[in-house]
């Protein structure tokens, strides 16, 4: 029999007002077995717990139940009370006769019988408890601050100071927070940046603080103590070790964006630094991601920043640029499908930029001017590389080898070099001069050109390594037509697409009749019809299976040919060719209609039965599809898969023999000429590692590609440019040869498109800057990284965001320029901010006389803000009408407010001063709306002190917006297990005694991200999580709580259930035992598991079933 | 053909007949039937609304009671008053079972709920389309700078009519636009005319509708565009009282939106009724080149 002590507390009248506690005392004492009951006023006072270690030591007692208030208020009191008189503290129960109990009731009969039982339930309870030990984990003394406003500022120094280690990691580019944005802070009128720079030179300076800038917390696992934090640290593209500060870079910059920091109120380029005094000192470039034209490019070219330096016409640095990704621009610029105007978000405004024909217009006036503009070519090297294929992909390739520095020789088997581009593409969409000046510039960089060489027949594999070749880019295309497969393929007549296109490209004599019908609807059926035209046909007609929107052809290839008077027939296959003495005389086709949608997502075509119809024609030319020389394939040996494509390795492009890579169509497929040269230049970075480190190419990550929906802030840049139309070739002209049918943009055009660039990357990563920067500190190719820190705590000061003031539209805040928000005001009167100082109207540049200040902007209204008090904006529109006052004496302020909170000390005295010695108007009541009269802004609102309505006349409107959560609060609660109140602001673990604490011991809370605070409660709660932090750093190690979860092996059937539930990671899986394990350190003892366990493997300690069951029918005894 | 059931209400029949007119021939022109709503009664507005909730709702009731017998989805009412009711009461019963049960006692008859109640503007700009109406646009109004003017009740409170923003309306200004005119903006979209007190407070009506009048003249406004006859007799009617009181001339024509729809559609200025108003708009259409 276990001897149990029994104490009730009166909690003053708490308990004792409602619950008969002296009855209670005497009937449990009389009625259960235990060895003392007692009562007191105060048990958690020093005599009340005396009392129990007293007992406890003379009277012997195994067990005690405190019966008093919540176990969150009292429990560690009383567990030390009991442990100090040599008690396992596991062996204390406490009962909750306050919140669940006496506050909650108002029948005092009923209360007393309530407690009573509850108190029989922890006494029935208790005596299932067993000595529970508890273990001891180090303390890593790093310390994790995230958020660099003045409260984790603070809390960092102090930290710091005392000597250890910690990392500040901030959101932004620079420390500082919102204090950085403030001009002076009340009610002393001390200048903000007077205060709070020296303290980011200290914290700069300070040997123990490491600032991680544009870096977002993402994880965390561990616990108190020992914690592992992961960090995602955005590139800052400026090294911070070599930037000087001297601004040459943002001198250069093309691009300008609103400036978040200064509200919208001036523009700032993308590389810029916030202000002279900023921390960390250097600039740093501001980039959104990757945006969507490069995104969509398969080879990825940087078009934002071509099109920008177009747009200031630095034309041969853009060309530059192209060629880090494209070496073909002439050629590019003529026949790509510009997948980037597709994907281009100006076209969601009006129209995309006209990025094709720009780059046509850079690769033209180079060849005009006969200078080319290469990426800074490297030291020769011995290594020789042999391509297959004088195709875009081998030419790429080609191309990207040389610049590393090989000696590359180009095998190809046709008479001319280009590939597809040479006799798959007319010359009226690209001009041979064109194509062979672009080769020639590739050749200059010491490439050598092998034509009419046949590989696997004149050459291969062993006999170029026996020459010394040492590795191989396979860049082979597909220059078979697809047949039909019906009768009469093999008529007189007929004639395979790509052959048609290859005879005249090579000059060949082609005859062709009167009528022409095409067969397919890709750009090479297109391109056949045209062609047709040219040589003299009088009627082409296309026919296509599918209807116009399925139509792979790219639109405006189809609309070039409609324009030319090709017919297009849709919903119709080919059936039979009927011929006569082995010459094509017709073409018998059937009716398709369109049928479910097919694999490929496009419907598929069902013949109409019995709507065969005979059409006279001289010739088809089947163009429904290309196939690769499988006989030379086959010669080659490299491993193909089903389709008879080369199989490649999909990021190194390497092919089953290791010294040879392939790419382009041979690989891909029918692909297009971006696709090919994409793989061109893929292939010969493999190739390169290949050679220089013997393997494969490590894969580099790739940017974030940004949101693809248009912002509002992109809007306004859009510059009113109208997309530049290009010149066409008259259609009566096309017919007399194959001349370019599209003029070409001249040098004003290009520029105008360039200066359409939404820069919705901000960044466009031209390079201007990073050509101008002397010390070389700019690095465009950095990129996000993860990183992990081990911490023992985290202070979490992430801060405010400021409320938006759009959601009062009746302000015409967004509408007016001159209704701005506090914080604007504020960096107006700051001397580095927008005005250098100067209060004065947005739309005038005149000083204000009348300024009106509404108060309770999104603070106070339930419904249409946030129901809290702001708890600051009383006091900032009191320092703000101050300083309005001193710029402007004969000015007049007025306030409209609900009431003054200005609880602090000196502020109510400031308010005062603002009424009496500034003479400012108040007016109590709020603001129904702002409008326009008269051309002049007037505030109409109610004076509810008068009772009635009262219009005033402003100058300027300032409202007084309040504070909200940040903006990404619930990313930062997520990551960290934090929770949040209905606001989103951070709940502490008490809202007296525990203000800096969370419920997660070890994260501490600092600043306005808890609650709307002013600088100097930050300030002292960033001061009260570092004592936090010093505390847990001076105990040197933790006690992990045994209160934990355990699983019984034996019971386990390994469903997995718990594993996913686990808030705290801490259940893996045991793959060889086949059963759940927990990992007592991560555990957090929430029963979530023991819950959910099908066959109760699972129980958490001093929560175990017998001592819940046992509490329960003590109860109900 | 589109066919709608359609409530003119009472002031479209003797004042504001003019309304009406453009209303029938704008919706004639864009294929639109209106079918006039057999044997309606009062709305329930006022006085009823006033006295006796119970009886405006059931009169407003009777009206979609007897608009159901047509067979139509939708009821068009021109009236922002009218509208307003005939919704307002709609909600009520389709809000209260009870409520419902005790008015169709009073009316003796049976109430749909899904009969569509819209205003004349919602039900043109977003059922008819903006497409609909650019179609038929032959003589853009091109060069008229108008404002738009929806007064206090065609769009409030938005928890009832929820077809466009209570502070700042655009639908109008969007079907203006359509028809080629310079649409400018302002703040007094919704501001209150006064008419509410045209009998018993004449003067703070002068000041109520003098504001708008001068602010429509500060804009430099060929007229103001508004869809209540209401709106449209007090600030056309007043213009001589508050010139006196502002001691400056005005001469701003007060005109429907459907009239400008119509003249856009190439119809004449007495097939709207154009020549009723007080303060002739026929200069200053002339002068703009919109009428011969």
């Amino acid at each position: 029999m276990k001897r149990i002590g029994v104490y009730i507390c009166h909690c003053g009248t708490n308990i004792a007002g409602t619950v008969d506690v002296a009855k209670i005392s005497e009937e449990i004492g009389a009625e259960c077995p235990i060895t003392v009951c007692r009562h007191y006023k105060y048990m958690c006072s020093e005599p009340g717990q005396k009392l129990i270690r007293d007992d406890i030591r003379e009277l012997g007692l195994d067990c005690v139940v405190e019966a008093s208030c919540s176990p969150k208020m009292h429990e560690p009191t009383f567990r030390n009370a009991v442990s100090a008189a040599g008690m396992n503290q596991y062996m204390f129960e406490m009962v909750n006769i306050r919140e669940h109990c006496s506050w909650i009731s108002e029948n005092p009969d009923l209360a007393t019988r309530k407690a009573k039982d509850l108190i029989r339930g922890g006494i029935a309870r208790v005596g299932h408890h067993r000595p529970l030990h508890g273990s001891k984990k180090p303390v890593n003394p790093k310390t994790l601050v995230v958020g660099g406003g003045i409260a984790g500022i603070t809390a960092a120094l102090k930290i710091a100071k005392a000597g250890y280690k910690v990392y500040l990691v901030e959101k932004d580019e620079i420390i500082g927070g919102r204090m950085a944005q403030f001009d002076k802070t009340f009610p002393t009128l001390d200048c903000a940046g007077c205060t709070l720079t020296p303290k980011t030179s200290e914290v700069g300076r300070h040997p123990n603080i490491e600032i991680l800038t544009k870096s977002q917390v993402t994880g965390v696992s561990g616990f108190v103590g020992n914690f592992t934090v992961s960090v995602q640290q955005q590139p800052r593209y400026v090294s911070m070790e070599k930037c000087t500060g001297c601004g040459d870079c943002q001198q250069v910059c093309p691009v300008d964006v609103d400036s978040q920091f200064e509200l919208g109120m001036t523009t700032r380029h993308p590389i810029s630094r916030a202000f002279p005094q900023a921390i960390p000192n250097t600039y740093s470039i501001m980039r959104a991601g990757q945006p969507p034209c490069e995104n969509a490019c398969p080879a990825g070219v940087n078009v934002c920043g071509y099109m920008n330096l177009a747009g200031i016409g630095k034309f041969d640095e853009a060309l530059a640029l192209v060629r880090e990704k494209m070496p073909f621009a002439a050629i590019c610029g003529r026949i790509c499908f510009h997948p980037c105007e597709t994907a281009c978000k100006r076209g969601q405004i009006d129209k995309p930029l006209s990025i094709c024909y720009t780059k046509r217009f850079l690769g033209d006036q180079e060849l005009q001017k006969g200078e080319f503009n290469h990426p800074p070519q490297k030291e020769p090297r011995e290594d020789k590389v042999a391509v297959v294929g004088a195709g875009p992909a081998g030419l790429s390739a080609a191309y990207y080898l040389a610049l590393e520095g090989y000696p590359v020789t180009v095998y190809e088997k046709l008479p001319v070099a280009g590939g597809m581009l040479a006799v798959g593409i007319p010359d009226y969409r690209l001009p041979r001069d064109i194509l062979n000046a672009e080769i020639k510039n590739i050749q200059s960089l010491g490439v050598t050109l092998k034509t009419g060489v046949t590989f696997g027949r004149d050459v291969t594999f062993e006999s170029l390594e026996k020459e010394g070749f040492k590795a191989f880019f396979v860049g082979t295309g597909l220059h078979k037509s697809t047949g039909l497969r019906i009768e009469g393929e093999n008529l007189e007549g007929v004639m395979g697409g790509v052959d048609l296109l290859r005879r005249v490209s090579l000059g060949e004599a082609v005859t062709i009749g009167k009528k022409i019908v095409i067969i397919g609807g890709g750009n090479v059926a297109i391109d056949c019809a045209r062609t047709c035209w040219r040589l003299g046909a009088e009627e082409v007609i296309i026919l296509y299976r599918r209807t116009r929107a399925e139509m792979p052809a790219s639109e405006w290839e189809i609309e070039e040919a409609e324009h030319e008077g090709v017919k297009l027939h849709y919903l119709a296959a080919p059936t039979r060719l009927v011929g006569e003495d082995g010459k094509l005389t017709a073409l018998e086709f059937i009716q398709m209609k369109l049928g479910q949608p097919d694999e490929s997502g496009r419907r598929r075509p069902v013949p109409v039965e019995g709507s065969e119809t005979v059409m006279a024609v001289d010739n088809v030319i089947p163009a429904i599809g290309q196939a690769a020389d499988t006989e030379i394939l086959e010669k080659i040996g490299l491993e193909v898969n089903r389709w008879s494509l080369i199989q490649t390795d999909k990021d190194s492009l390497a092919t089953s023999r290791p010294n040879v890579f392939a790419g382009g169509d041979c690989s891909l497929g029918a692909a297009s000429f971006v696709e090919a040269v994409a793989q061109g230049r893929q292939a010969a970075r493999s190739i390169h590692h290949y050679i220089a480190h013997g393997g494969l190419r490590p894969i580099e990550p790739k940017e974030r590609p940004m949101d693809k929906a248009v912002t509002e802030e992109e809007r306004k840049r859009a510059k009113p440019i109208e997309r530049q139309i290009m010149p066409a070739l008259a259609v009566a002209k096309r017919k007399q040869g194959f001349g370019e049918v599209e003029l070409g943009f001249t040098a004003e055009m290009a520029q105008a498109e360039g200066q359409r660039c939404l820069n919705c990357s901000i960044c466009c990563q031209c390079g201007e800057c990073a050509r101008n920067c002397g010390p070389q500190a700019v690095d465009l190719k950095a990129k996000e990284r993860t990183l992990e820190l081990d911490v023992g705590a985290i202070v979490v000061a992430t801060g405010i965001d400021i409320f938006d003031a759009r959601r009062y539209p009746e302000y015409g805040f967004g509408r007016y320029p001159d209704v701005i928000t506090n914080l604007q005001f504020e960096r107006m009167c700051n001397a580095s901010g927008p005005t250098k100082g100067q209060v004065i109207c947005p739309s005038t540049g005149k000083v204000p006389q009348s300024v009106v200040f509404i108060q309770c902007v999104g603070s106070r209204d339930p419904v249409k803000g946030n129901e809290y008090c702001s708890k600051v904006c009383c006091m900032i529109t009191a320092k703000q009408l101050s300083i309005f006052k001193h710029h402007n004496h004969d000015g007049q302020a007025y306030v409209f407010y609900i009431d003054n909170r200005t609880g602090g000390k000196g502020y109510e005295e400031f308010l005062r001063r603002g009424m009496e010695q500034e003479k400012a108007q108040y007016i109590r009541g709020r603001v129904g709306k702002v409008y326009q009269e008269g051309g002049r802004l007037v505030v109409r609102g109610e004076n509810s002190l008068v009772g009635g309505p009262i219009e005033v006349e402003a100058d300027l409107v300032v409202l007084a917006t309040g504070l909200v959560a940040q903006e990404n609060h619930m990313d930062v609660a997520r990551a960290l297990n934090l929770s949040t109140d209905k606001d989103g602001f951070f709940i502490e673990l008490h809202p007296k005694l525990g203000p800096v604490e969370t419920s997660l011991s070890g994260i501490y809370l600092a600043g306005a991200a808890q609650g709307p605070k002013d600088i100097p409660e930050s300030v002292a709660q960033g001061g009260g999580a570092a004592a936090e932090v010093l505390a847990l750093f001076g105990q040197g190690e933790v006690e992990v709580e045994p209160t934990v979860a355990g699983v019984n092996s034996r019971l386990c059937t390994g469903c997995k259930t718990c594993v996913g539930l686990c808030a705290y990671s801490a259940i893996s899986f045991d793959e060889s035992a086949k059963v759940a394990s927990i990992n007592e350190a991560l555990c957090q003892g929430c029963g979530t598991c023991a819950a959910a366990c099908p066959v109760a493997a699972i129980h958490v300690q001093h929560y175990t079933p017998d001592q819940l069951f046992a509490q329960i029918e003590g109860i109900l005894a | 053909m589109m066919k709608v059931s359609y409530y003119p209400g009472c002031s479209l029949e003797e004042t504001a007949a003019a309304f009406d007119l453009s209303v029938r021939r704008v919706c004639e022109h864009l294929g639109v039937a209106l079918e006039e709503i057999p044997e309606w009664a009062c709305c329930g507005s006022s006085p009823a609304l006033k006295m006796d909730r119970m009886l405006s709702t059931s009169l407003a009731a009777h009206n979609l009671a007897q608009a159901r017998q047509q067979q139509t989805e939708d009821v068009v009412i021109p009236c922002p008053f009218c509208f307003r009711r005939l919704l307002s009461a709609q909600q009520e019963v389709q809000a209260s079972s009870q409520t419902k049960q005790r008015v169709q006692e009073a009316i003796g008859a049976e109430l749909d709920d899904n009969l569509k109640v819209q205003s004349l503007l919602g039900f043109l700009r977003f059922q008819v389309g903006l497409e609909a109406i650019a179609a038929k646009v032959r003589k853009p109004l091109k060069g008229l700078r108008v404002l738009p003017y929806y007064g206090c009740y065609l769009v409030k409170p938005a928890t009832v009519t929820q077809y466009d923003d209570p502070e700042n309306p655009v639908s109008m200004d969007q079907l203006l636009r359509v028809l080629g005119a310079e649409v400018l903006d302002w703040d007094f979209k919704t501001e209150c005319c006064g008419a509410s007190l045209a009998v018993s407070k004449a003067d703070t009506v002068c000041e109520l509708s003098g504001r708008i009048i001068r602010e429509a003249a500060y804009r430099e406004a060929d007229a103001l565009v508004v869809a209540c006859q209401l709106c449209q007799a007090n600030l056309d009617m007043r213009q001589a009282q508050i010139s006196k009181k502002h001691g400056r001339k005005y001469n701003l024509p007060v005109i429907y939106f459907t009239q400008l729809m119509g003249l856009a559609f190439g119809m004449s200025f007495k097939e709207l009724g154009m020549q009723r108003h007080l303060t002739s708009p026929k200069k200053t259409l002339k002068a703009k080149g919109v009428i011969q």
